[in-house]
């Protein structure tokens, strides 16, 4: 940078990608860097989005067409890598039947930190067909940094059948931190 | 900072949060020598942060918790952000169900009672659906206000005939800011 006091320097009114902003990586001398725009907006939106208040990952998926152990088709995700169907609930009940849908949501590499990460999710609820798409999502078992099980169950049945939905939402939070 | 052209500054890839940039401070005249600083690359992502202010795309509140304590006790949070407890509170009957309840309290109070709440418990555990099939929704507008929120636990299978809950439950909060 040249010899310059501030009332010389250009101010500019917007950082555009290739701007450069320089600065230090250590204190020794050769320390100097300089670093692109891109590079800062790189950088803020990973700051951004280690911040507890923004989604780790999350994924929309259909929860029919596929066999036990196969992926199923994922329409849109963040941070996740695929889904597994696993085998049906096993109802361990005695009175009411119960049985449903598993899925296991695997997240992208190094997505996760901690196994506290919050989970919310939705499915249909009759569309098209109102005794078989009535289904309700939540948890199955608990969270690993790698992946994450969640079920579906047909509420109109009491979970007594083994339907599941066509269009399932999952987000995940709080676990990038 | 030496005097450099910018082409003899080497260029960072990345920006590391303990990286320096340099500039100069407003609060001193103007062209003074001494007017030069330094700022972490972190304190421009808390700049960036606090500038951005509370956005509506941000979750404003989230907990995950294990709801299985008795009525009148805090349940066991496992991760929160802006969460100062969730307590268990007696109860509620009406229409042949019974619902068990939990009242969020907000470590720093909403501005108002109108955010968004949304969450989901289990539906079963690893592998089996039994008493673990619950729905999860507010229980009722009067009962959010700025410092805490309850919200219900529905056991599906039973059609609400008695009180369950789940061992982990997620309720995130939007808006409220």
């Amino acid at each position: 940078m040249p010899n310059k006091t501030l009332s010389n320097v250009v101010e500019k009114t917007s950082l555009l990608p290739t701007d450069y902003i320089v600065g230090f990586t250590n204190t020794a001398v050769g320390g100097e860097r300089r670093w692109s725009g891109t590079t800062i907006n790189t950088f803020l939106q990973n700051y951004i989005k280690a911040q507890p208040f923004v989604a780790s990952a999350w994924v929309t998926f259909k929860g029919t067409g596929a066999a036990v152990g196969a992926n199923v088709l994922i329409h849109g995700s963040y941070n996740v890598s695929s889904v597994t169907r696993l085998s049906n609930f096993v109802d361990t009940g005695t009175g009411t039947v119960g049985c449903g849908w598993r899925y296991q949501v695997n997240f992208a590499p190094e997505t996760m930190k901690n196994v506290n990460y919050g989970v919310i999710g939705a499915s249909l609820i009759g569309f098209q067909d109102p005794n078989g798409d009535d289904q309700i999502v939540g948890m199955a078992g608990g969270n690993t940094l790698t992946s994450c099980r969640i079920g579906a169950m047909d509420m109109q049945a009491r979970g007594g059948n083994t339907e599941t939905s066509d269009f399932i939402s999952v987000i995940f939070i709080g676990g990038q931190q | 900072m030496p005097n450099k052209t910018l082409t003899a500054f080497t260029e960072g890839t990345t920006l590391a949060p303990t990286d320096f940039l340099v500039g100069y401070n407003s609060g001193l005249p103007t062209g003074l020598v001494g007017s030069e600083r330094k700022w972490n690359a972190s304190l421009l992502g808390e700049y960036v942060k606090q500038a951005l202010g509370v956005q509506p795309w941000q979750a404003t509140a989230w907990v995950t918790f294990d709801g299985l304590v008795n009525v009148n006790a805090n349940a066991v949070v496992k991760s929160s952000y802006n969460v100062a407890s969730v307590l268990r509170i007696a109860d509620a009957t009406g229409c042949n169900t019974v619902v068990s309840r939990f009242q969020i309290r907000f470590a720093q109070p909403m501005s108002n009672s109108n955010y968004t709440v949304i969450g989901m418990p289990m539906v079963g555990d690893t592998t089996s659906i039994h008493h673990n099939d619950q729905a999860l929704g507010v229980y009722s507008k009067a009962t959010n206000t700025a410092t805490d929120s309850v919200v219900s636990v529905f056991d599906m299978n039973n059609r609400g005939t008695n009180a369950q809950v789940s061992r982990f439950t997620t309720v995130v909060f939007f808006g409220g800011k």
